[in-house]
């Protein structure tokens, strides 16, 4: 078998293993299996939606441009774990608007439960109220919706602290 | 008798201002802290080890620990500078208090009114500011410190204490004032 027939034939392994992952999750995915020459275990365009199970709505979508299968503690191959370059993680609220949408350069993301986390750098906006926070070190909870920060954030909420009062005449 | 009359003063100095600083408020609040845990459909952020607060121009909050509710509004749509959404419903501030309200003073300077305390809680319906654990207001007339609580109203404006309180002037403040100017029975010397 040629190398290029190996390639393809690792690439087609790992969508599987993406897609095997999904039915897991309750999601389905969305793989562009084209091949990088630097590594044959990496996808181009990886994105995966996870919906619920009782609805079908979509409440989560990763999205990446790159991503490739993240090894266990003892070395094998996780399906469910994937480490992603340019992340796009999309939350959405149950009447299928979007709501908080997080980015990354780098991170991992477990598809089963539905989790992404990095040391590194992350932004995340809600669009609807303006709110965006930025900072180092987080960890993103898809089930339970919570974000959590562990080297330092900021937080810009577009809202007044204080009503103000009418002049008086 | 004096300290009815030195305490709307202090009153007075903490009040006047406000008004123009809240009208040059932004619609802005920025949080920073080094760890977090924010619950995004329930709306409740935790903010813990170098919190700050910070309403630019307005005020800025530091403290060791910061609660605070953005209950969001299923509702809100997606039009308007000021969507009810995210509208803060609560913010608790524990852990070394400092608060720094910024007002504009005259010819272009920046008057701070600082408040310390243990716990500095802030709920939207009522619009009070309660401060706890050992209140203490600096303003440049003098100080007011609380024995339980100081309580800053800021729909009216005004300042009131749960439990006792001592008012600090600095002599400055009656510089100029008939307060003390009064004739005596003595007799003038010659």
């Amino acid at each position: 078998m040629s190398s290029t027939h190996l390639r393809s034939g690792l690439t087609a392994l790992l969508g599987l293993m993406a897609c095997a992952a999904l039915a897991q999750g309750g999601g389905s995915a969305g793989a562009t299996n084209a091949p990088l020459a630097s590594s044959a275990a990496t996808i181009r365009q990886w994105g995966i939606s996870l919906r619920d199970t009782v609805t079908g709505r979509v409440q989560l979508r990763f999205s990446s441009t790159e991503a490739s299968p993240a090894p266990s503690d003892k070395g094998g191959l996780v399906p469910a774990l994937w480490d992603v370059t340019g992340l796009k993680l999309e939350s959405f609220r149950p009447d299928e608007r979007s709501d908080f949408i997080i980015e990354s350069p780098s991170c991992r993301v477990n598809v089963t439960t539905k989790d992404a986390g990095s040391v590194g750098s992350f932004t995340a906006r809600r669009e609807t109220d303006g709110i965006s926070i930025r900072g180092y070190g987080f960890q993103f909870d898809g089930t339970e919706r919570r974000l959590t920060v562990t080297n330092s954030v900021q937080i810009e909420l577009r809202t007044r602290l204080f009503q103000s009062k009418p002049a008086s005449p | 008798m004096i300290r009815s009359v030195l305490l709307p003063l202090l009153a007075l100095f903490l009040t006047l201002a406000p008004g123009s600083v809240l009208a040059q408020q932004q619609d802005k609040i920025l949080l920073s802290a080094t760890n977090c845990v924010l619950e995004l459909e329930k709306g409740v952020y935790h903010l813990w080890d170098h919190v700050r607060v910070e309403s630019p121009g307005v005020l800025q909050i530091t403290c060791d620990d910061l609660r605070a509710a953005l209950p969001q509004d299923k509702a809100s749509g997606t039009s308007g500078p000021l969507p009810t959404g995210g509208k803060l419903q609560s913010l608790i501030a524990s852990g070394n208090v400092v608060i720094e309200l910024f007002q504009p003073g005259a010819n272009g300077s920046t008057n701070v009114v600082r408040a310390f305390g243990k716990q500095a809680e802030y709920g939207s319906q009522q619009e009070i500011l309660i401060l706890t654990g050992e209140p203490r207001i600096e303003t440049a007339s003098g100080v007011m410190i609380g024995t339980e609580a100081l309580i800053y109203d800021l729909k009216s404006r005004t300042m009131r204490n749960r439990g006792s309180y001592r008012i600090e002037l600095k002599a400055d403040i009656l510089k100029g004032s008939t307060l003390f100017n009064r004739s005596t029975n003595s007799p003038k010397s010659r």
